[in-house]
């Protein structure tokens, strides 16, 4: 390591290199329930061109590489031995083009910064992940996370326009529009195949995001916090549907169960459902958002909740928004792991059932593990959030809540689960193998655009170092 | 973590500099943890440094924690454990602990120079009001000691002055993780302050006020003695007309940059800006991070940053000084000299001029009142 220190302080400067104990050990964990993976080296670059020297010197040397953002994945992604790309360092905005309405910064910004300097020029971003305040960009793409406000935008992946990318042998690629080096890059259908696609939920296999072009959004002139409960999952499933299929433009809509509603709004004395929606738009579109929203949720047996609650209920959305709600439910010590899949909103009565009949054979409580479940809409389909909670300090509790993880998503699969990221706690191969063609097809491209290996190896089941 | 109608997005000022994750909150939680898990050792290559280097204690992470993570406690606990097992502070920190012990104040200065100050003054040992004037004025700032007698003479209130007696108030070894050695200097200033008499003891610096205030009553429990704020006392004075405030008349914008002691950690937002507002009127201006958001002026709890990794401090005391450029201000009022110092150097190279709360009062005080 001492002779590869020397080279990699070369290429970054001594004050971006470290391979001091406690450093490795801050690296060796991110935000999911995965176990300690100690990497060998820290590196923050800050150009892509660093990024590109490093991928060459670790293909030179056989090193395997691990791009990091905020470390806030929920999945797991570590690998063990790396060469850890810190790109938090790598954090500036390229362009604001109004013209084109894109945004193009660096893949070590945080959502947080990114939507706050969008805010101040009267702009913002459609999907905003809860995680806003430590995902960096680059790993929402390489991941295809979702937002909370997916509720007009979609997941993250559908925003992108273009990428820079460099390579697992260094090349540095720009896809979209952007691949002509004279024309903005404010398309993503140029040319010839949709390069971008290929690494929207890569998991940085296919290389190191360095830099995303997205779509960006007018800011709304006002915004209005409604709630309705129901007293079954189905009916709120059906206005939820029903309001979907108006387009109105919705912020987002939410709908809590009541093993989410315990810990969300435990002073709600709800039914069986929650559906809290935010419309946004103009005075008038949101006068008018709001009397359709009414009109659906009524004629589907829903009432109104009470002015407090609404109150309450607005807080806690702002909470969420900044990922405030699940530490405060949930307390000090407790890790969450989410379960997210994107699916058609008709399925989501079956799979709460699914989910709480599976942690209840499982007897998740007996292990000190909290389920909960509730969905947000994801333009005209909604993502599932099965949430499991476990003890941090309780080994068994950590375990336990990892087979689990695993037993769900495989039982999840076979009604219909497509879970839109997987790490390796939800990508274990008895689910990867079940994607026949697709997980092939990804084997081969790996080992196509990275001959030795050396992008985060043995993820999503791919060859170990 | 901060929510957008706070206007920032950043907590940590360490982390800003140091950018890896062993300078994240989150990091220095980990490294706790580890620690307790038995993963790391604090003899672990660099920790020990890292421990000291990483973190100002300036609470703006507990302040925005939605669950209270008390990472300032977390880090200090390290600090003394690092102390106990004897794996050593940095060295220009193990220089000021000498001097204290030897000395009794952070400059190594002559302690005659207090009896000096003292009888210059004509500052009685004994008294209901009892100035901590602090290391500072022995070294660079003596107006900030004199300032404070001369507003309260000028109020015609009489202060008394412990002279040799009054010791470093032992914040440098409060955060520095020599908490023997600040329990002992603890116990004699309280003794001190005792034999005086006083029944209220007004500190000019953050730092003491915060030390004399909540550690020494943590250390020795509770004190007879009320603990207050230059700014508190000056705004008392005012408000009872004791004493009278020129307005300003250039047209200079004025800001205040909040220490941390005297704001996150003790509460005291309002009295400093009621004052130089009263001088200063429409234009006094915030800087945008101000309050409990305030950032850090890169000094560090009792100095750790300033004394032992001052070009990390340089870099944090720049960005603070750009934000009150950003605000308009030509001067920034503090209220606590080691921001102050901490904030000059940068302050000049951008046209600013930075002036300790009391010394901007003393100098704006109106003679005829």
């Amino acid at each position: 390591m001492n002779k590869m220190r020397i080279i990699l302080e070369k290429v970054v400067g001594p004050e971006n290199v470290s391979d001091d104990e406690y450093e490795l050990i801050g690296y060796s964990k991110d935000a999911s329930a995965d176990i300690r993976r100690v990497p060998s080296v820290i590196v923050r670059p800050r150009t892509t061109e660093q990024v590109s020297m490093l991928v060459r010197l670790a293909n030179r040397t056989k090193m395997p590489v691990m791009p990091r953002g905020g470390g806030s994945n929920v999945v797991g992604c570590l690998i063990e031995g790396a060469m850890v790309l810190d790109l938090t360092g790598m954090n500036k905005i390229i362009k604001i083009d109004e013209e084109s309405c894109t945004v193009t910064a660096q893949a070590g910004i945080t959502w947080q910064e990114l939507i706050m300097s969008l805010n101040r020029v009267g702009w913002t971003t459609g999907p905003r992940p809860h995680s806003a305040p430590t995902a960096t960009l680059g790993g929402s793409v390489a991941l295809c996370a979702n937002g909370v406000t997916s509720a007009k935008y979609g997941l993250i992946g559908e925003q992108v326009v273009g990428l820079e990318v460099v390579l697992p042998t260094g090349e540095i690629l720009r896809t979209g529009a952007g691949a002509n080096p004279s024309a903005s890059n404010f398309i993503r259908y140029a040319f010839a195949s949709d390069l971008t696609g290929l690494f929207i939920g890569s998991h940085g296999l296919f290389g190191v995001i360095t830099e995303v072009t997205m779509k960006i959004y007018p800011l709304p002139e006002t915004k209005k916090c409604l709630g309705y409960t129901f007293d079954t999952i189905e009916d709120a499933t059906r206005a939820m549907r029903d309001i979907q299929l108006k387009h109105l433009p919705l912020e987002r809509m939410y709908l809590e169960t009541p093993s989410s509603l315990k810990y969300f709004y435990p002073n709600l004395k709800a039914n069986a459902a929650l559906v809290p929606i935010v419309v946004e738009g103009t005075e008038d579109e949101t006068r008018i958002s709001k009397h359709i929203v009414e009109e659906v949720c009524l004629g589907r047996g829903g009432k109104v909740i009470e002015t407090n609650i609404l109150e309450e209920v607005s807080r806690n959305l702002d909470l969420i928004y900044f990922n405030v709600a699940d530490y405060r439910a949930f307390g000090i010590g407790v890790n969450e792991v989410p379960l997210c899949s994107c699916v058609p909103t008709p399925y989501i009565p079956k799979i709460v059932k699914m989910f709480e009949q599976i942690c209840e054979r499982e007897d998740i409580e007996g292990y000190g593990i909290i389920g909960a479940i509730d969905a947000f809409a994801c333009k005209e389909h909604a993502v599932v959030s099965p949430l499991l909670h476990y003890e941090m300090k309780n080994n068994e509790s950590a375990n336990k809540c990892r087979e689990v993880v695993k037993k769900l998503v495989i039982a999840l699969m076979d009604v219909g689960f497509t879970p839109h990221y997987l790490g390796r706690l939800k990508g274990p191969p008895e689910l990867l193998w079940k994607l026949g063609a697709y997980y092939e097809t990804l084997r081969t491209l790996k080992k196509t655009l990275d001959p030795n290996n050396v992008m985060n190896p043995g993820l999503l089941g791919m060859p170990e170092f | 973590m901060v929510y957008p109608e706070k206007g920032t997005y950043k907590i940590c000022p360490a982390r800003e500099v140091l950018g890896f994750e062993s300078s994240t909150a989150r990091g220095k939680v980990n490294i706790a943890r580890a620690i307790l898990e038995g993963f790391l050792k604090y003899s672990s290559n660099g920790l020990p440094d890292q421990i000291f280097k990483s973190c100002l204690l300036c609470a703006n992470c507990l302040t925005h924690c939605p669950v209270q993570v008390d990472l300032p406690k977390i880090v200090l606990s390290m600090r003394q454990d690092i102390v106990d097992l004897k794996l050593g502070v940095p060295s220009q920190l193990e220089k000021i602990n000498s001097a204290v012990e030897k000395k009794h104040n952070v400059f190594n200065e002559d302690e005659i120079k207090k009896s000096i100050f003292a009888n210059e003054l004509g500052l009685p040992r004994t008294g209901d009001l009892l100035l901590f004037a602090g290391c500072y004025f022995l070294y660079a700032y003596q107006e900030i000691a004199k300032s404070m007698v001369k507003v309260l003479h000028q109020a015609g209130i009489n202060v008394s002055y412990l002279a040799e007696e009054e010791w470093c108030c032992g914040a440098p070894q409060i955060f520095n993780g020599s908490l023997a050695t600040a329990t002992e200097i603890a116990k004699h200033n309280v003794s001190a302050i005792l034999k005086s008499g006083a029944k209220q003891v007004v500190a000019p610096c953050a730092g003491c006020y915060h030390a004399l205030k909540t550690v020494y009553p943590e250390l020795l429990g509770e004190t007879p003695f009320k603990v207050i704020h230059s700014s508190e006392l000056i705004y008392r004075l005012l408000k009872e007309h004791k004493i009278e405030l020129q307005e300003w008349v250039e047209d200079t914008k004025i800001t205040y940059h909040d220490p941390c002691h005297l704001g996150r950690y003790e509460g005291v937002y309002d009295y400093p800006r009621e004052i130089i507002k009263t001088i200063a009127k429409t234009n006094f201006v915030e800087m945008q991070r101000n309050r409990e958001n305030a950032w850090c002026c890169g000094g560090g709890a009792g100095g750790v940053t300033y004394i032992a990794y001052r070009d990390m401090a340089r870099k944090i005391a720049t960005e603070r000084v750009k934000e009150a450029s950003t605000a308009g201000a030509k001067i920034i009022v503090s209220a606590c000299p080691l921001c102050e110092t901490a904030l000059r150097s940068s302050a000049t190279r951008h046209g600013i001029k930075v002036y300790d709360l009391v010394v901007f009062v003393a100098q704006n005080l109106r003679n005829d009142a």
